[in-house]
């Protein structure tokens, strides 16, 4: 048997091959408070050359995590994550209509460490980030969770997501 | 007197609970969305070119089993056998990431640490230019659990 209750209970043991599986629709919490176990992204625009994306990172029920996380969040080439863009926006990538903050600019527009906005501020722990760029230039939304810690890949954004 | 359990299974069994005292001990594996979250990581040194030792880090299961996916994570050098603290010894030459082998987000510690992402098969390759041949401990702390796992010291033979 590879996962057990210890005599007297205080202890649950997955044993060595055995697997502890948090399956879609199921919710690991520490403390009361859940886990981040995906994330949704969202595109809009506001302006021209501008595409705006919202991460809203979720529990396993798909609820929004209302804790302040950080996380590292880039633009890749690809749609499993891996590298980031080979090219780079005219414009800027920022924090959008002030929803997070970056903490660390890993690699200039491409990648950075940020944290999503607090509960207090009623926005269910979003982070918005923009890109601006004359160019148009496609790619994949990524951000990987600290809990997992595989990356987690939006839909591409596309030409005819920008303003 | 009736003793708390401390693990049981709630009401309706849609919910387990470990109570305050309790314990959830993880010789296995957790898996969240189907994905196996990353128990250790493996260090494979080898030397390619002059002075250069390039360190392949691959992300493994319970099992010892390779974990694929672009995984984020933080990778640098310690004299420490456990990994406690950076090196005091800066590299002569580069350290980053090896041709093709992922990518460095960032330098935290120029020559020392770094935030990297690994390739899609789950590996991360660390190059290291260094004409003394310093006998770095080359660590990387994983996602989700955090404790730093260290490789063996570099030694000569590992350097071009």
């Amino acid at each position: 048997m590879k996962n057990y209750a210890k005599q007297g209970g205080d202890e649950w043991v997955v044993g060595p091959g055995g697997l502890l599986t948090m399956a879609p629709g199921s919710q690991l919490a520490l403390a009361d408070s859940p886990l981040p176990y995906t994330a949704s992204f969202s595109k809009s625009n506001l302006s021209a050359n501008q595409v705006i994306i919202q991460v809203a990172l979720l529990d396993g029920f798909g609820n929004p995590i209302r804790d302040v996380v950080d996380f590292d969040l880039w633009l890749s080439d690809t749609a499993d994550g891996a590298g980031v863009i080979a090219g780079t926006p005219s414009g800027t990538v920022s924090i959008a209509l002030g929803i997070g903050t970056i903490l660390k600019t890993y690699v200039s527009k491409k990648a950075f460490r940020v944290q999503n906005i607090g509960p207090d501020q009623g926005l269910d722990g979003l982070v918005g980030f923009q890109v601006n760029d004359t160019g148009k230039g496609a790619f994949y939304p990524c951000i990987a969770l600290q809990i997992g810690g595989k990356a987690v890949v939006g839909n591409q954004v596309v030409s005819g997501d920008y303003g | 007197m009736v003793a708390t359990v401390k693990n049981q299974r709630e009401q309706g069994a849609d919910k387990w609970s470990i109570a305050a005292g309790g314990k959830l001990r993880l010789d296995g594996d957790l898996v969240i969305n189907g994905v196996n979250v990353p128990r250790s990581a493996s260090f494979t040194p080898a030397a390619n070119g002059s002075n250069v030792c390039e360190v392949l880090i691959a992300l493994k299961d319970s099992l010892g089993v390779a974990v694929a996916g672009v995984f984020a994570l933080d990778v640098y050098l310690s004299d420490d056998p456990a990994g406690a603290g950076l090196t005091a010894t800066t590299a002569s030459g580069a350290v980053t990431a090896a041709t093709s082998g992922g990518t460095e987000l960032n330098a935290m510690v120029a020559k020392k640490a770094f935030r990297v992402l690994t390739k899609a098969d789950g590996t991360y390759k660390l190059s290291i230019t260094d004409s003394a041949k310093t006998a770095f401990v080359v660590c990387a702390q994983l996602p989700s659990f955090g404790k730093v796992n260290a490789s063996a010291a570099l030694v000569t033979g590992n350097y071009g």
